[in-house]
């Protein structure tokens, strides 16, 4: 595919992605924008979005209003909170993880759910140590609600998050010895990375932070224990508390440099990643736009470089976009319980990062044992006794794959691809795959089939 | 027997046509290239350190090691656990004044065939009697340290990822439920936790053409493609390649000796086939618990010990059948040992230093190390002359071929653990 | 001329015999017994009287056409039920008669089946009303055979003959005869002609002559729908069955519930199997019975009881109970037998929890001191919870159960001990609450009238004023009490107080039929589940991954199909000589006018 190979040059990347002689927005480029800015789309949105273009299809996952297939945004909240509130009765956060999946395989919103995701193992948080499930709850929707607004807000308000405080030990602040714990994290893990600040400012910062605890697992100031005194943090001088010690730290150069370096290999490519000078471009964006996510998606989302062989397959999909990408697709849905459990068998259990980096992504969600777990998920996915593919009960992919317009053996295999794939198999393997298919009588079955096979491809795990 | 028939299998997929992977048919040209840098890699890794494996069993809760390395020669011994002692006639005699607890038959078996080093005295300074605390000093190698969060195999692991070759069999295996232990626990690479051989089966729904589809899907070389599609291809052929060794293996697999009815017996039994199948795999992590014994302990403790000694001694005694034993150790420790004198409720409380085991046919046979003294004593409890880094430092250095010092930030010294 | 005359004289004697013989068929069949002509070496046999009542159970009650009302029943068997109606209309086209009436016709007088399992042979017999319907039937049948063999342009599938002047005809691997009022099908042809000899000479061989028979209908011959008898010792040697016959549960749970009957298998020469359908009571009952064996007696003591004589205390009952379970069990005993009953790794773990429950007995072992103080009788109280005058209503609404046991008269020092150690492990339990987000025991102990004591636990209240959706701990308020020689151990406080009133007003105890009972109010079971029903559907949503109106459609099915019964029980009865559980499903009486 041309598309592989092309290269963008960091001047130009961000800047809006033309239609041309080079480059259409057809539905490869379509999938591959669902699939990155939330959990992939079924055939008949891949013909609305090149019917409608490029730019007006980001807008629309940016705003998305009425959704696909009818489903209005609101009711469907409206449906998830009463579902949530029972997970929650349960006490249980995997069912937590469980209502997490049900509502990105059904949300209209997808950036919104892909964007939790994203800030999830960025603020690394796991219910392992935060056991309680009403506190995991209000971290998540601390999540919800500022993944797509202002960052600075959000890490503001992340500060004190009761859940983020517990977790990372630092549920009391005292004046006489302040708590360094958070005042590292904030600026190794959430804003800056490593390098961009001096062991002095973490005292400071930490300094700032005093008086703020968590009692009862409620934030709480507490102005007899906080430090009046000036501090000194990154060049700035004051009586700086915690929300100023934010907004200093994020005010450097370097903040928006790390936020771009991150969203660069979370949303547009992981190996390669892209170079520094092309990060850069982001993070000027990002400056422009003064944290707002929003925005900032909106261009990237419609840049050269997020269109170009820099970005298509250049990623590993995760456990969680594997799986629930291939139930988008394909209109299907199931045991969300079961599924939270297999994903965390393949490494991403949600609301269970390994520890406070995240999850890593790339390479290491693969070695011999997730590959095979992914291909055995696949099967079961297809094959479970629960699974349904289609709007109503009973509908079969056959039905899907009719549905779309899918005809004959070819056009089954090119459907999948379009659906699934981001680079195109050899020659050979599709061959072996139409093979497979004309072998095959029952519709279901042959569809089923197929797909377990693209599945199990090399090039499925690449987004 | 069954060593000739794994070679066979083994012959059959490092070379040429009729691979395990070409079904029914001739391997084209591209297939065989793969093959073929299969079968050089296997040699350049059999020669050295690179295929030994070892085997951890952890046994949790702080195992009394003064009622599984008994000092029966010693009064003072008697005299501080009039009730939970271990009487010498009944003891499993290792010399005068060393003696096995009776239910260790296994251990004193493996002992006489030379596969058994028992190194005593174990343990490291300011030992903390927190189970939590003292696990995680055992798992991470930082005793000093106030944030534990990677372990001394996790760094291992790691460290030799790079190594990982063309087979890229998982490098570390945990089995037990899912959560990690800290010791595997690495920042590059993650090691599974499984539960049982069912974990490693590629699902067809028994269809040939759908297997045949998977496996042309895999096997077919893509030039020209990213490095990053090249790793997955890669990646997916061996993972498929491995699920084939491992079920052809299984298909004809006929246990050597016989494995005892517990946990333990089947988790090690699970070990040995996959050793057998020829994986790659280094490390297997086992644990098995139970060991915090304050309340009568000498029902729940023999249990225990006997359950680890015949599943131990049927592992090794396997691995001896089947031409493994030369490069398979296993090493068994507890995050504790137990008070010198007992207490009121005929059990034994937290202490300090323990014995470590060390099973396998490299190992160098018998005790290592004196005993403890059991008269100077640190608050009661038995002082260690051994650093278990100085044992960590052994088995990265000389088994596992690993420099110890960037996993344990220094060198500790050794101990001559293995022949 | 003579030679035509003898000719046509014989012809005419022949005739004659004929019908002579004809007639002398019918008449001895009618009078034969199934039992008399089914053959003694069966494995298993099993005669229904009541078919037609079963038919009608089976279509025509309400619980029947509740079921066929569920979405998942008519997702999974639409197709079937299709083909079955199907065939159904074809056979009545053939036959003439509707097929209830026909099958009702068909049985009227019993349908009798044997199998034996070495052989694989399979016989059966049924006695019409009427020989002449049967006639009528049976040749509508072999026109429709080979009607339909004729239209596929196959040949003719029946093989017809004779067998001492009865005809007999054979259609695939089965081969009928009808004699009288009744039809006979066998799959083997010896067996089928033996079956026949039987008919006409009488019983030699037959089922009815066997012992091990005799000795089952004597054991437990009853007069009900439908009733078997098992020839266990020949399944056992026939050899495919092992897990029947196992003898021991790697369970202790299981063990205590079920281990007799078990046990009793392995042993047991012949056992019988019974199911009664009661149209008047709409109840259906199912039964087994078993002989007692020495070696049961013995093995199982602590189950059976003394010569299989151990008998319940009569079941207490509270208000909204859902299920009582009351037993005679020595715990002790089953304890002490552990590397009898049960594999090394379940001793293992019981020996390990044995050491770990001592910390709560100051060291006392439980199995070896603290069970042999208790008396063989337990019971279980199952209840639906109210939540009357509680500050926090928990979101998910559990049951409240209770364990009821008795201590040895001379063991009432044991009641204080385990109030003791019920207390500390309520203090370990508040240790624990602040890791495990929950709020602390206030625990209080109460002297009542009589003699007894009541520990109670309840959770210390945040707020003021009743609260909803509380989180699923505050289903419990753990409960100690003891009074007479009762110790009771419930999982709230209201089911704790209402059982030790009840438990103080009794006089003696009373003594229950059974070995075992269990019973089950379904308008109790259904109400704590619709108390749980919007739980219930989002559960179902996130297992099942169905939308809503699925989920709720599915759950709603669920409930009206348990609204139906009215209850269920599992009796055992224990003798001397023999065993018997019977489990019973009694369904509402269809109410007037619905």
């Amino acid at each position: 595919m041309a598309t592989q190979k092309s290269k963008v040059s960091a001047k130009e990347a961000w800047g809006v992605r033309e239609e041309g002689k080079d480059w259409k927005f057809d539905r490869r480029m379509a999938a591959h924008l669902y699939r990155r800015a939330g959990f992939g789309a079924t055939s008949e949105a891949l013909d609305a979005a090149v019917k409608m273009g490029m730019e007006k299809a980001v807008k629309g996952i940016l705003n998305p209003g009425a959704g696909e297939g009818g489903v209005n945004l609101g009711a469907f909240e409206k449906e998830t909170a009463e579902l949530g509130a029972m997970a929650m009765n349960t006490g249980n956060v995997h069912n937590l993880g469980a209502w997490w999946l049900h509502r990105m395989l059904g949300t209209p919103d997808q950036l919104q759910e892909k964007l939790v995701l994203f800030w999830h193992g960025h603020f690394a948080t796991s219910a392992a140590k935060v056991t309680n499930i009403r506190m995991m709850k209000q971290h998540d929707e601390l999540l919800r609600k500022y993944a797509k607004g202002s960052f600075r807000k959000f890490v503001q308000a992340m500060s004190k998050d009761p859940a983020m405080l517990f977790w990372l030990d630092s549920t009391t602040n005292r004046k006489i010895r302040p708590n360094e714990n958070y005042a590292r994290e904030v600026m190794e893990l959430f804003c800056l990375g490593e390098g961009n600040y001096t062991e002095k400012d973490i005292k400071e910062v930490a300094r700032a932070f005093t008086g703020w605890e968590v009692r009862r697992k409620k934030f709480v100031f507490n102005k007899r224990q906080h430090d009046e005194g000036e501090k000194r943090i990154l060049g700035k001088v004051g009586n700086f508390n915690g929300d100023d010690a934010v907004r200093i730290i994020l005010d450097q150069k370097a903040g928006p440099r790390f936020i771009a370096k991150k969203l660069c290999r979370y949303f547009v490519a992981e190996e390669p990643e892209l170079g520094d000078g092309v990060v850069e471009g982001l993070a000027k964006v990002i400056r422009k736009h003064d944290y707002e996510m929003g925005p900032v998606m909106e261009r990237l989302l419609m840049s050269r470089v997020f269109y170009s062989g820099m970005s298509v397959g250049r990623r590993v999909k995760s456990p969680v976009e594997m799986a629930v990408g291939l139930l988008r697709s394909l209109r299907g849905s199931g045991s969300t319980t079961e599924l939270d459990r297999a994903l965390a068998r393949l490494g991403q259990g949600l609301y269970y990062p390994p520890n406070v980096k995240g999850w890593d992504g790339g390479r290491t969600w693969i070695n011999s044992s997730t590959l095979r777990g992914r291909a055995n998920l696949v099967g079961k996915l297809l094959g479970e006794k629960g699974a349904r593919f289609g709007m109503r009960r009973n509908r079969g992919l056959s039905r899907v794959a009719a549905g779309a317009g899918v005809d004959g053996a070819e056009g089954l295999v090119r459907w999948v691809y379009d659906l699934l794939l981001a680079v195109e198999p050899p020659g050979d393997v599709t061959k072996g795959l139409v093979k497979l298919a004309k072998g095959i009588k029952d519709g279901d079955e042959r569809v089923r089939k197929v797909v377990h096979a693209v599945g199990t491809l090399p090039e499925f795990q690449l987004a | 027997m069954m060593k000739k028939a794994t070679r066979r299998a083994f012959m059959k997929g490092t070379g040429g046509a009729g691979t395990l992977f070409a079904m029914g048919g001739m391997a084209p040209h591209f297939l065989v290239g793969t093959a073929e840098a299969v079968s050089k890699g296997k040699a350049a890794e059999e020669k050295g350190k690179g295929d030994h494996v070892l085997v951890v069993v952890q046994l949790s809760g702080g195992n009394d090691g003064l009622n599984t390395v008994v000092p029966v020669g010693d009064d003072v011994y008697h005299k501080n656990r009039f009730i939970t002692r271990i009487r010498k006639e009944s003891a499993i005699k290792i010399d005068d004044y060393h003696g096995f607890h009776p239910s260790l038959d296994g251990f004193g078996k493996l002992l006489d065939d030379g596969r058994l080093a028992v190194l005593q005295g174990v343990g490291y300074p300011n030992p903390n009697r927190s189970h939590f605390v003292s696990m995680d000093i055992w798992h991470s190698a930082r005793p000093g340290a106030s944030r534990r969060t990677t372990g001394w195999l996790g760094r291992y692991v790691d460290g030799t990822s790079g190594r990982r070759g063309k087979r890229n069999d998982v490098a570390g295996i945990h089995l037990g439920d899912s959560r990690q232990p800290l010791a595997l626990a690495g920042t590059k690479v993650q090691t599974p936790s499984i539960q049982s051989l069912e974990g490693f089966k590629l699902h067809t729904s028994g269809d040939g053409k759908l297997k045949k589809a998977m496996e042309t899907g895999a096997k077919v070389n893509r030039a020209g493609g990213s490095d990053l599609l090249t790793f997955m291809q890669r990646s997916t052929a061996s993972a498929m390649g491995s699920s084939e060794r491992i079920q052809e293996a299984l298909k004809d697999y006929e246990p050597a000796v016989k494995y005892p009815n517990s946990r333990l017996g089947d988790q090690l039994k699970t070990v040995a086939q996959l050793i057998e199948a020829g994986m790659t795999t280094r490390i297997y992590y086992l644990t098995h618990g139970g060991f915090d014994t304050h309340a009568n302990q000498a029902q729940t403790h023999a249990a225990l010990l006997k359950q680890l000694g015949d599943a131990v001694s049927a592992f090794c005694f396997d691995m001896k059948k089947r031409g493994h034993d030369k490069r398979v150790a296993l090493m068994s420790f507890s995050e504790f040992g137990r008070r010198v004198k007992e207490n009121a409720s005929r059990g034994t409380d937290h202490g300090a230093a323990a014995p470590l085991f060390m099973a396998g046919g490299a190992v160098k046979k018998g005790l290592i190390g004196k005993h403890p003294s059991m008269t100077d004593l640190d608050q009661g409890d038995l002082k260690f002359h051994t650093d278990f880094r100085k044992v960590y430092a052994t088995v990265l250095d000389e088994w596992l071929g690993y420099d110890s010092r960037k996993v344990l930030g220094g060198g500790f010294g050794k101990v001559k653990v293995f022949a | 001329m003579n030679c035509l005359k003898v000719l046509g004289l014989s012809f005419a004697l022949v005739l004659g015999m004929g019908e002579l013989v004809r007639g002398d068929v019918e008449e001895t069949a009618n009078k034969r017994s199934a039992l008399e002509v089914l053959p003694g070496s069966a494995t298993v046999y099993l005669e229904v009287k009541g078919f037609g009542d079963l038919m009608k159970l089976v279509s025509e009650s309400e619980l029947s056409k509740t079921i066929q009302a569920l979405p998942q029943f008519r997702q999974e068997f639409n197709t079937k039920i299709l083909g079955l109606k199907f065939g159904l209309a074809i056979f009545e086209q053939a036959v003439g008669m509707k097929w209830d009436k026909a099958m009702g016709s068909l049985t009227a007088g019993g349908m009798y089946v044997t199998l034996d399992v070495n052989t694989n042979v399979v016989c059966l017999m049924m006695k019409a009303d009427d020989g002449g319907k049967l006639k009528k039937i049976r040749d509508g049948v072999l026109a429709f055979i080979r009607a339909d063999a004729d239209r596929k342009g196959n040949a003719d599938p029946i093989i017809e003959g004779k067998y001492r002047g009865i005809k007999t005809y054979q259609v695939g691997a089965m081969g009928f005869a009808t004699a009288g009022k009744w039809l006979l099908a066998c799959s083997d042809g010896d067996e089928g002609e033996a079956m026949l000899d039987r008919l006409l000479d009488g019983g030699k061989g037959s089922l009815g002559m066997s012992k091990r028979y005799q000795a089952a209908r004597k054991m437990d011959g009853g007069k009900t729908t439908m009733w078997g008898y098992v020839d266990l010792e020949a399944v056992r040697k026939w050899g495919k069955a092992e897990k029947l016959f196992v003898g021991k549960t790697d369970n202790p749970a299981a063990e205590m519930l079920v281990g007799g009957i078990m046990g009793n298998l392995k042993y047991a020469k012949y056992g019988t199997v019974s199911l009664n359908a009661d149209m008047k009571k709409n109840k259906l009952t199912l039964r087994m019975a078993l002989p007692h064996n020495e070696k049961t007696l013995k093995e199982r003591e602590f189950f059976f009881g003394a010569g299989g004589e151990g008998k319940a205390d009569e079941a207490l009952a509270v208000k909204d109970t859902a299920m009582t379970l009351t037993m005679h069990r020595d715990t002790a005993e089953m304890w002490l037998s552990a590397e009898k009953l049960f594999d090394e790794r379940v001793v293992a773990q019981m020996t390990k929890s044995e050491t770990d429950l001592g910390i709560f007995f100051s060291g006392r072992k439980f199995g070896a001191e603290i069970l042999p103080a208790m008396k063989p009788k337990m019971q279980i109280v199952v209840s639906r919870q109210r939540y009357k005058g509680l500050g926090v209503v928990p979101a998910i609404k559990l049951p409240a159960f209770a364990l009821i046991a008795r201590v040895n008269d001379d063991a009432k020092k044991l009641q204080r001990e385990l109030e003791v150690g019920y207390k500390s492990l309520m203090g370990l339990l508040n240790l624990q609450a602040g890791m495990q987000d929950r709020p602390q025991f206030d625990v209080t102990t109460e002297r009542v009238a009589g003699g007894g004591r009541i520990t109670t636990a309840e959770y210390l209240e945040e707020g003021e004023g009743k609260r909803e959706g509380g989180e699923i701990y505050y289903n419990f308020s753990p409960t100690m009490a003891a009074v007479k020689d009762y110790v009771i151990l419930a999982s709230t406080k209201e089911l704790g107080r209402e059982l030790l009133e009840k438990v103080m007003k009794r006089k003696k105890a009373a003594v229950s039929a059974f070995n075992t009972e269990m019973r089950i109010y379904a308008d109790v079971a259904a109400a704590m589940l619709r108390d749980n029903r919007n739980q219930l559907i989002a559960q179902n949503q996130l297992n099942e991954g169905q939308t809503k109106e699925e989920a709720t459609d599915e759950i709603d099915g669920m409930l009206k199909v348990l609204e139906a019964f009215k209850g269920a029980a599992i009796e055992l009865k224990s003798s001397k000589a023999m065993m018997r559980l019977e489990v019973s499903a009694s369904m509402k009486e269809k109410k007037v006018g619905e």
